[in-house]
C-alpha cells in the first residue's frame, strides 16, 4: 500500500490541525495576555502617576491658598479699620510675622499718600522710618533674620522697594483693575539673596478703590523637600514648574550626579526644552491618564504625568522610566511565554504520542483494509487492548476479518456446490434441450412418415386393386416363362459344355508358346554368343594385321547377322510374349464366363422353381389381396388419424424445445453468474 | 590415325577402347568378391585358367553400380605395370558393347579431356555417329603404387 506524505497523513493532519491550532491558541492567549498585561501595567502605572501628579498638585495648592488667605488677613486688616493707623498696622503686621516659624516676611504697601499721612508720618517720626520711602509712603516689611543660613530669631524692619515695576505689587493692581474684585495672587517665583521666594498678595481696597497690598514673601526650597516626599512615595521623579516655565523644584536636584541641577531655571535652557510644551497644563484640564515620551535626559522612553496646581497656577509633572515600571510587567510576559512554551511543549508531546499511536492503529486498519480489499484473508488483524476509538477499530476490524473470513470461505463452498448445480442443472437442460429437439425432429419424422403411410395406404389400396389384377395376368405369364426358362437351361448347359472344351484348347496354346519362349530364349544367346564372337574375331582380325582384313569382313557380317538375329528374336519374343498374355486372359475370361454359365443355370433353375411357386403362391394369395385390400383401407383410415395426433405432439413437442431453450439459457446465465460470483470470491484468499 | 576400338556404355556414357589394348569380350560371368580392395574392384574371376581383377566401369566411373543384365560385357584388357613396363591382364565389367568401329581421337576438334588423378585413364573425346565418345587406356587402370604392388605379387607367384 502506498504510503501517504507525511502533510496528507492521519499524523500530519492531526498534528496540523490539533497541534498547530493550539500553538496558534497558546501564542494568541500568551501575546494577547502579555499586550494586556503591558498595557494594563502601563495604564495602571500612568494612572498611579496622574494620581501622584494630582496628589501634589492639590497639595500645593493647598499650601498656597493658606499663604493666600494670610495675605487677604493682612488685607482684611487694613480695610476693617487698620488703614492710616500706620503704628497698629506696624505693629499687628510684625505679630502675624511672629506666629510662624517657617522663613518668610510680611509686608504693607500703600498707595502713595493713600492715607494722606505721609508727610506727617514723615515728620511726627510716629513709625520708624525702616516702614516708609522718603515721601513718607507706608512701605514696611517685617522679615526674620538668618545668619549663616540659620535662623537667629529676630525680626526686621525694612522698605518695600520696587514696588513701582516688581509683580507684586503691579500684578494684583492691574488684576484689581481689569475685574474689580480684590483677589489673593501668587507672583512668579524669583530668587532674592540665593534663595527663591514667591509672594502672595491681596489688594487693599476701601470703598472700591485700590489702596495698596498686603502680602507674604515666602521661601519655595521647602518644595524640594515636599517633591522629594512624593518621590519617596510614588517612586517618581517630580517637577514643579511655575506659569512662566522656570523650574521651581526637581527631585532630580538632589542625589542623582551626572544631571543638570534644574531649579530656578528657565525650562527652555535645559534639556527638557524639545518636551516642554507637553508639559504645560492649562488650567482645569490635568491630566488624568499620563503620557509617554522618550526622555532627553534619561535617553529612554518615559512616562509623564502632569497635574495644574490649582492656587497659583504651578504644574507638577511627574516621571518614571518605562524599563523600571514595566520590569514586573515584563517579568509576567516572559514568565506567560516561558509558561505558553512549556505548554505548547506539552501539547505537542502529547499530541505527537497520541496521534503516533492512533495513526499506527489507523494506518494497520488501513493496510488490513487494503488487504482484504484485494482479497487476501489469510493475516489475522491483530487485537488491541486499547479503549479508545482507535482501539474498537481495530477490535472491529479484527471481528470484521473474522467474519469475512467466515463469510467468504461459506459463500466459496456454496459457489462450488451452486456451480456444480448449475453444472448439473445447465447439462440436464442441455441434455432435455437435445431430447426435446430429437423428440421434435423425431415427432416431425413420425409426423411426416405418418402422412406418408396414410398416403401409401391409400396408394397401396388401390395399388393392390391393380396388384390383385395383374396377379391372374401375372400367373399366367408365369406359367409360360416357366417352359421358356426350361428350355433356356438346356442351352446353357450345352454353353457350359463348350466353353470347357474352349479353355482346354486356349490351355493348350499357353503350353505351346511356353515351349517357343524357350526356343526363343536359345535363339537370343546364340544370337548373343555370336554377337561375342564376332567382336572377338574382329579384335583378332586386327591384330593381324593386314592377314585378318578379309576375315575382319567376315566377323563383321557374322556380327551384323547377329545383330539382326537377336533383333527378330526379340521381335519373336514379344510377339510369343503378347500371344501368351492374350490366351492367359482368354482362359481367365473362359474360366470366368464358364463359372458365369454355371451360375446362370443354376439360377435358371431356381428361377424356374421360384416362379412355379410363385405361381402356385399368385393362384393361393388372389382371395387375400381382398382382404388386404380392406385391412388397407382401415390402416390408412388410421393413419390419417395418427397424422393429426402427430401434429398436435409436434406442436406440443416444439413448445417444449423452445421452453426447454429458454430454461437451458437461464441455466448458462446461472451457470455464468455463479462463474463470477466464484471468479469474485475467489480474489479471497482465505486462512487455512 | 584412326584404329579400331570397341565402343561400349556405362553409367549412361560412352567410352572407347582400342583393340590393341583388348585380349577379348566375354558375356557375363561369375566372379568372386576380394576383401580390402577399392569400390571399383568387384573381385577375381578365372580366365582361361588365371585368376585376373574384375574392374566394375560405372563405379570406376564415380557412378553407382546398376543392375546387372544379359547385355553386360566383360572386356578383358591389357594393363600396364610400371615401372618395368610389364603387363597384366584385368576384366572391365561394361554395361553394353555399342559397336566396333574405327576411330580417330587425335583428329582435328577433338578434346584431349580432364587430366585429374581420378581420371588418369581418360583420353581424349570425339564426336561419332553414336554420339560423344571418350577414350578409356586401361594400360592407366592402376595407379603406380597399385601396379608397383601388383607387379611384385606377380613376380612372386611367377617365383
Amino acid at each position: 500500500m502506498e504510503q501517504p506524505r507525511f502533510i496528507n497523513s492521519l499524523s500530519g493532519r492531526l498534528l496540523l490541525l490539533g497541534v498547530m491550532p493550539a500553538v496558534l491558541a497558546i501564542a494568541t492567549i500568551v501575546t494577547w495576555s502579555a499586550v494586556e498585561v503591558y498595557h494594563g501595567a502601563m495604564r495602571t502605572q500612568k494612572q498611579i502617576l496622574a494620581s501622584d501628579a494630582a496628589a501634589a498638585a492639590a497639595e500645593l495648592s493647598a499650601r498656597n491658598d493658606r499663604w493666600n488667605a494670610t495675605a487677604e488677613i493682612l488685607a482684611m486688616g487694613q480695610v476693617d479699620g487698620l488703614f492710616g493707623r500706620r503704628k497698629e498696622s506696624l505693629a499687628f503686621l510684625k505679630s502675624a510675622n511672629s506666629l510662624t516659624s517657617l522663613n518668610l516676611s510680611m509686608y504693607i504697601v500703600y498707595e502713595p499718600n493713600a492715607d494722606g499721612r505721609d508727610a506727617d508720618s514723615l515728620k511726627s517720626g510716629e513709625i520708624p522710618k525702616e516702614a516708609m520711602d522718603e515721601t513718607g509712603r507706608f512701605v514696611p516689611v517685617w522679615y526674620d533674620e538668618y545668619s549663616d543660613g540659620v535662623r537667629t530669631g529676630e525680626t526686621k524692619l525694612k522698605q518695600s522697594v520696587g514696588m513701582e515695576a516688581l509683580d507684586y505689587y503691579l500684578l494684583p493692581k492691574s488684576e484689581f483693575a481689569r475685574t474689580g474684585k480684590a483677589v489673593s495672587i501668587v507672583t512668579e517665583p524669583y530668587i532674592k539673596e540665593g534663595e527663591t521666594l514667591v509672594s502672595h498678595v491681596c489688594p487693599i481696597v476701601i470703598q472700591n478703590k485700590f489702596m495698596g497690598i498686603a502680602g507674604v514673601n515666602r521661601s519655595l526650597d521647602v518644595l524640594t523637600s515636599i517633591a522629594e516626599a512624593i518621590k519617596k512615595r510614588s517612586h517618581a521623579d517630580v517637577f514643579i514648574l511655575s506659569p512662566g516655565g522656570h523650574f521651581i523644584a526637581a527631585t532630580t536636584d538632589a542625589g542623582k550626579s551626572g544631571e543638570e541641577v534644574l531649579k530656578d531655571r528657565d525650562i527652555a535652557d535645559t534639556a527638557f526644552a524639545p518636551i516642554a510644551s507637553r508639559w504645560q497644563v492649562a488650567e482645569g484640564t490635568n491630566d488624568q491618564t499620563g503620557f509617554q515620551l522618550h526622555d532627553p535626559v534619561l535617553d529612554e522612553d518615559c512616562l509623564y504625568a502632569t497635574a495644574k496646581v490649582g492656587v497659583g497656577g504651578w504644574s507638577v509633572v511627574t516621571r518614571r522610566p518605562i524599563s523600571e515600571v514595566m520590569r514586573a510587567a515584563n517579568a509576567a510576559i516572559r514568565r506567560n511565554v516561558v509558561l505558553g512554551i512549556i505548554g505548547v511543549a506539552l501539547v505537542g508531546g502529547l499530541m505527537f504520542t497520541v496521534t503516533r499511536r492512533v495513526a499506527g492503529r489507523v494506518r494497520l486498519a488501513a493496510e488490513s483494509a487494503d488487504r482484504i480489499a484485494h482479497g487476501d484473508l489469510t493475516q489475522p488483524i491483530a487485537q488491541s487492548a486499547s479503549h479508545d476509538e482507535s482501539g474498537q477499530l481495530m477490535r472491529s476490524m479484527h471481528s470484521m476479518d473474522a467474519n469475512l473470513n467466515a463469510l467468504v470461505g461459506n459463500v466459496k463452498q456454496a459457489g462450488i456446490r451452486l456451480n456444480s448445480t448449475a453444472t448439473e442443472i445447465a447439462a440436464t437442460s442441455k441434455q432435455q434441450e437435445a431430447s426435446s429437439a430429437t423428440f421434435g425432429a423425431a415427432s416431425n419424422q413420425i409426423a411426416a412418415a405418418v402422412k406418408e403411410i396414410s398416403a401409401t395406404g391409400r396408394d397401396l389400396v388401390k395399388t393392390m386393386e391393380s396388384v390383385n389384377r395383374m396377379a391372374g395376368e401375372s400367373a399366367s405369364l408365369a406359367t409360360s416363362g416357366q417352359a421358356s426358362l426350361q428350355n433356356m437351361e438346356g442351352v446353357m448347359r450345352d454353353l457350359d459344355g463348350a466353353t470347357a472344351s474352349i479353355a482346354d484348347k486356349l490351355n493348350a496354346i499357353n503350353e505351346r508358346s511356353q515351349k517357343i519362349t524357350t526356343v526363343i530364349t536359345t535363339i537370343t544367346k546364340v544370337a548373343d554368343q555370336t554377337n561375342i564372337l564376332s567382336i572377338n574375331a574382329a579384335i583378332e582380325a586386327e591384330k593381324a594385321g593386314e592377314y585378318g582384313s578379309g576375315f575382319l569382313v567376315i566377323a563383321r557380317e557374322i556380327r551384323r547377322l547377329a545383330d539382326q538375329t537377336a533383333t527378330a528374336t526379340l521381335d519373336i519374343e514379344q510377339m510369343v510374349q503378347q500371344m501368351q498374355g492374350a490366351v492367359s486372359s482368354g482362359v481367365m475370361e473362359m474360366d470366368r464366363f464358364s463359372d458365369q454359365v454355371r451360375r446362370g443355370v443354376r439360377e435358371v433353375a431356381s428361377a424356374g422353381a421360384q416362379l412355379t411357386e410363385i405361381i402356385d403362391r399368385v393362384n393361393r394369395s388372389t382371395s387375400s389381396f381382398t382382404q388386404v385390400n380392406e385391412s388397407m383401407q382401415a390402416q390408412s383410415e388410421g393413419a390419417q388419424q395418427i397424422s393429426d395426433a402427430m401434429a398436435s405432439l409436434v406442436a406440443n413437442a416444439n413448445q417444449t424445445v423452445q421452453s426447454v431453450k429458454e430454461f437451458s439459457g437461464a441455466a448458462t446465465d446461472l451457470q455464468s453468474a455463479i462463474s463470477l460470483l466464484r471468479e469474485a470470491v475467489a480474489q479471497f484468499k482465505l486462512r487455512e | 590415325m584412326p584404329t579400331l576400338a570397341v565402343i561400349w556404355r556405362s553409367a549412361g556414357l560412352l567410352f572407347a577402347t582400342g583393340v590393341d589394348c583388348i585380349v577379348e569380350v566375354l558375356p557375363p560371368l561369375a566372379w568372386s568378391p576380394t576383401p580390402a580392395v577399392p569400390a571399383w574392384v568387384r573381385g577375381l574371376f578365372s580366365h582361361r585358367g588365371q585368376l585376373i581383377p574384375l574392374v566394375d566401369a560405372c563405379t570406376l566411373l564415380g557412378a553407382s553400380r546398376p543392375a546387372d543384365s544379359m547385355a553386360n560385357r566383360v572386356l578383358v584388357v591389357r594393363c600396364s605395370l610400371a615401372p618395368d613396363s610389364r603387363f597384366c591382364t584385368a576384366g572391365l565389367w561394361v554395361q553394353s558393347v555399342v559397336e566396333l568401329d574405327r576411330l580417330d581421337f587425335g583428329a582435328a576438334g577433338s578434346h584431349p579431356g580432364f587430366a585429374t588423378e581420378a581420371g588418369r585413364f581418360l583420353g581424349s573425346v570425339i564426336d561419332t555417329r553414336f554420339g560423344q565418345v571418350q577414350l578409356v587406356r586401361p594400360e592407366n587402370l592402376f595407379t603406380p603404387d597399385q601396379a608397383a604392388v601388383l607387379a611384385e605379387r606377380l613376380s612372386e607367384a611367377a617365383a
